[in-house]
């Protein structure tokens, strides 16, 4: 390069290579890390949230009365047993993997990256994949396995970890699964697959059945960080007291 | 001595093989597969087909009732029709409609290309910077994008660089002589498309507020000759107005509460065409109409990444046009001041009215509280809201990248220049196929159509009723039966452009007074009873039909984009039943097809209701047809079906996606089977009658025979006594 240009053809040249480096480099990463804060930010009302605004709409006496509390009632019995399935399954594919495959699976146990799904409205990427890759290795499940107990290993895994265990696992294929234990592993996540499937919509009829107000409660609540499993221990006093509502209120027929 | 033609036949050469590269491998199969098997590209080229068609005949009217038979529909509603008129005289050569369409889509690129490319050189002073120019604008990911979608009228974008080239030449030399091109080339832009249209004015106009703020003697003749040739570019196409509004009823105000959770939800279930027909109102649709603007935005992290995606509504301007329109920023210094302004504030508008981070809704409040510039634009500036596209106004932007790199690029000296810029060129054209999710993978779509079309061409006179119905393009398949209409010829019903509102309540109030239309309409996820009268089909009759359609098998969409509601394509029990019963043997059937004559008036009686209830269908579940995951099954492999013992039929939908074996219905007691069909890589509706009675503790089952297969398994339904 020669002429009065040298010194501002290099710095266009070298700002060049810096921005190319920065959308081959920092920008997927930059991008990701907005789609997931943006993810985390989403006011969408979980079933906790819907818990602690019914409990604390209990005390106010804002809860509905007659056929739509029990039908809250019931809702939320219904709710509870596909949250405890969803989370539930990983643990009872644990039970059927013998030690080697558990270490397998805590060592494999980080996140890592997968194309967002545009496959389902609802699951998770890392279950398609995992139910796919079983299915194309081993076929489908024959006949209704019987669920394997919760395993009693791994226990201070959360069930995300868990699930990005076996993901790392299932697709390594190291050390490989019999017949038998990806069979098994398979009706565990098919049954958890029905249950993330199920939870939006009957979620949905909760929050109809819970009525406006309660729902308002629950946006605002799902702003500020919620403790889970404490939201959730006021389940069963909830439930109780839109039985009553829903029995002592009913309307005369 | 050299011929001054002669560089640019070598660079329309040049730019044509970048087009094979950037669309491979499209031109292995020109007359056989087209990009994009989304809506636009059955839809253009039934355009294509249907102007080559009507002109040929000396019959081309602006309304036809070819499509939406027999309302008609408005042919200026499509917002474009000259390209496709360039490509009628292929037809009329004896190509395909497909390779017709795959033409014009490589020569739009070329077109574009070399346009690009003189704007370039001119920027630069030389044919290589010509070649940087047109490789970043021509071989970007908005072009690409608006390519996958089956936007051909988008590719062709020579309107920008030429436009842009026009305004320097006259600002060089503010005479009238280079005036009346840029008047020209805005009003010839309307009937190629009217997107464009504005958006070229929009970068006229920012072209001459950088020219005011540079100042001189010759602003003013500048600034009076440029305003004359909008002026009189907008003249012309006056009369065009009312025909533009056609294509974009008029478009109401936005504000933050038209972007609220609930409308959200209202607007996909609208485009998702799960609202009952019935209770569409006018101001639903303005208001799905409105949520477009955001749904068309660009988001925050996908301008981050400024990726290669497939999607259009996921393209930017793109990394390589970023990276190098701040090469030339820095290269060329002040003198790139003005465009690097353009990129910016055209960048900035691709955002839409309120930030998105990403796309999902809703829009975070902070995010409604603070709105951008492209709000207050589209609320109050005329005709602005005919850009109610965020996303495509990058192609502005675009434009202004690639002239900075061009700018830079004649900046500096040295040898490796042309490398430079041929390498560039490369690796652009290469980008859909090295970089993101690599969208030249994708498959293609299949532009091939069943030959049993040409036979219902044969059968007496008479307009076809598709099944199912559609108000919106939920499948790819709305698209594809109209673009079926290339070879049958018959008036139909069916039409792929109800997405606009004027269309649709036309649409609502036709199909809205008859009750088998109704019945017609979403039959693929209709519940029953299926219900109507002798009478709705002696109306049917009397307007013109003669036949209805429905799809036994058929090829699947090969792209499954979100939204994707392929389901509805499936028609189950007891629409089968209904068709059978009501209209008997098909007159014709192959591929799939099944063609049902309307039964004649003599053999329709007057106030006949006739109703289905279902009730004699038993739907079972398998965990595969909930989650709609394909299922592997090897051979001998079985999946227990909890149906009735006494079940007299039994039907269902299959996809074989990958195997040799076959699939059987298989009962355990007594040992019993019968085989369903499986044919590779279609979907197929199989019906099996006179199933033997179940002892006590038999099951039912699909079984896998002769092989491993990999299924998609749909509406696994058992006949029961009524």
């Amino acid at each position: 390069m020669t002429g009065p240009g040298v010194r501002r053809g290099w710095a266009a040249l070298a700002a060049l290579g810096l921005a190319l480096a920065w959308f081959a480099l920092g920008a997927p990463r930059a991008s990701r890390d907005l789609i997931e804060a943006r993810a985390r930010s989403l006011p969408s009302v979980q079933l906790f949230h819907l818990v602690a605004a019914g409990a604390e709409a209990r005390d106010d006496g804002g809860l509905p009365s007659g056929a739509e509390a029990a039908r809250a009632a019931d809702l939320l019995e219904e709710l509870l047993a596909l949250e405890t399935r969803r989370t539930r399954w990983a643990r009872q594919a644990l039970a059927v993997l013998d030690d080697a495959q558990v270490a397998a699976a805590r060592a494999g146990a980080n996140p890592v990256a997968l194309p967002k799904s545009r496959a389902h409205r609802y699951l998770p990427p890392e279950m398609l994949l995992m139910e796919a890759t079983l299915a194309a290795r081993f076929g489908s499940v024959p006949a209704r396995e019987a669920p394997a107990p919760d395993s009693e290993r791994w226990t201070d895994a959360a069930p995300v970890d868990i699930q990005w265990g076996l993901l790392a696992l299932i697709t390594s294929d190291q050390p490989p699964l019999t017949e038998a234990q990806a069979r098994r592993v398979q009706a565990a996540l098919l049954e958890g697959m029905a249950a993330y499937e199920a939870l939006p919509d009957r979620q949905l009829a909760l929050e109809e059945a819970l009525g406006p107000q309660v729902r308002a409660r629950a946006l605002s609540l799902s702003q500020r960080p919620l403790r889970a499993d404490l939201a959730l221990a006021e389940a069963p006093a909830l439930i109780h007291a839109l039985r009553t509502r829903g029995v002592d209120e009913a309307p005369a027929r | 001595m050299k011929h001054p033609g002669l560089p640019w036949l070598l660079a329309a050469g040049v730019y044509l093989a970048g087009a094979a590269l950037f669309t491979w491998p499209l031109v292995g199969s020109l007359s056989e597969a087209v990009w994009g098997d989304r809506f636009d590209a059955w839809t253009t080229m039934w355009l294509i087909w249907h102007l080559a068609e009507r002109l040929g005949a000396g019959e081309l009217t602006a309304v036809t009732d070819r499509i939406f038979f027999p309302v008609g529909y408005n042919l200026w509603s499509f917002g474009h029709l000259a390209l496709q008129l360039i490509a009628a005289p292929l037809i009329w050569l004896g190509f395909s409609v497909p390779a017709a369409y795959n033409l014009l889509l490589l020569g739009s690129f070329t077109g574009t290309g070399l346009a690009s490319h003189a704007l370039g050189r001119r920027l630069s002073g030389d044919h290589w910077g010509g070649l940087l120019c047109g490789a970043l604008f021509t071989w970007s990911p908005y072009l690409y994008g608006e390519m996958s979608a089956g936007c051909v009228e988008l590719v062709a974008a020579w309107f920008f660089p030429l436009q842009a080239l026009l305004m320097l030449r006259l600002f060089e030399e503010p005479t009238w002589r280079r005036a009346a091109p840029v008047g020209v080339l805005l009003a010839m832009t309307g009937p190629f498309n009217w997107y464009y249209t504005v958006f070229s004015g929009m970068l006229l106009l920012a072209m001459l507020g950088w020219r005011a703020t540079v100042g001189g003697s010759t602003l003013r003749p500048a600034l009076l000759r440029a305003a004359a040739a909008i002026a009189g570019a907008g003249l012309i196409n006056l009369p065009l107005i009312p025909l533009v509004r056609q294509e974009t009823p008029e478009r109401f105000g936005i504000t933050a509460a038209t972007f609220a959770a609930e409308n959200w939800e209202l607007s996909k279930a609208i485009t998702n065409g799960q609202v009952p027909l019935a209770e569409l109102e006018v101001d639903m649709l303005v208001l799905n109409d409105a949520m477009q603007v955001a749904v068309n935005s660009t988001s925050l992290s996908n301008l981050v990444a400024a990726g290669f995606p497939a999607n259009p509504l996921e393209s930017t301007p793109g990394a390589l046009a970023f990276a190098f329109g701040l090469f030339g920023l820095v290269a060329a210094g002040r003198r790139a001041l003005g465009w690097a302004a353009i990129a910016a504030v055209f960048t900035g508008l691709t955002l839409g009215p309120f930030l998105l981070i990403d796309a999902t809704p809703p829009l975070p409040e902070w995010s409604l509280e603070r709105p951008l510039p492209y709000y207050y634009l589209y609320n109050d500036v005329p005709f602005f809201s005919k850009a109610y596209r965020p996303y495509r106004l990058g192609v502005v932007a675009l434009t202004a990248l690639a002239a900075l790199a061009a700018l830079g690029f004649g900046r500096l000296r040295g040898r490796w220049k042309p490398a430079l810029a041929a390498g560039t060129f490369l690796l652009a054209a290469l980008q859909p196929h090295l970089f993101d999710d690599k969208p030249a993978a994708r498959p293609m779509g299949d532009a091939r159509v069943p030959e049993t079309y040409a036979a219902l061409k044969a059968l007496p006179e008479g307009a076809v009723i598709e099944l199912p119905l559609q108000y919106q393009p939920v499948s790819v398949a709305n698209a594809r039966l109209q673009y079926f209409q290339v070879v049958h010829e018959r008036p139909m019903l069916n039409c792929n452009q109800l997405i606009r509102r004027t269309e649709l309540v036309q649409f609502k109030d036709y199909v809205g007074g008859n009750r088998f239309l109704q019945t017609a309409l979403d039959i693929g996820r209709q519940s029953p009873p299926l219900a109507w009268t002798d009478d709705d089909l002696a109306a049917l009759r009397d307007d013109g039909f003669g036949y209805v359609i429905a799809h036994a098998g058929f090829a699947p969409a090969r792209l499954r984009l979100s939204g994707y509601q392929g389901e509805a394509d499936r028609l189950r029990q007891p629409a089968w039943a209904m068709l059978a019963e009501a209209f008997g043997e098909p007159a014709l059937e192959g591929d799939g097809l099944m063609v049902y004559a309307l039964p004649q008036a003599d053999a329709l009686t007057p106030g006949r209701l006739r109703r289905w209830t279902g009730d004699d269908f038993v739907e079972v579940a398998v965990p595969w047809t909930e989650l709609k995951l394909p299922v592997l099954l090897r051979e001998g492999d079985a999946i227990p079906l909890d149906g009735p013992p006494d079940a007299r039929a039994f039907s269902a939908w299959l996809h074989r996606l990958d195997g040799d074996g076959g699939v059987v219905l298989a009962s355990s007691d007594p040992v019993w089977s019968a085989p369903l069909l499986t044919p590779e890589a279609r979907w197929r509706w199989s019906e099996v009658p006179d199933l033997p009675t179940l002892a006590a503790g038999g099951e039912w089952m699909l079984v896998a025979t002769g092989g491993a297969v990999t299924l998609e398994l749909d509406a696994l339904q058992f006949r029961v006594a009524p």
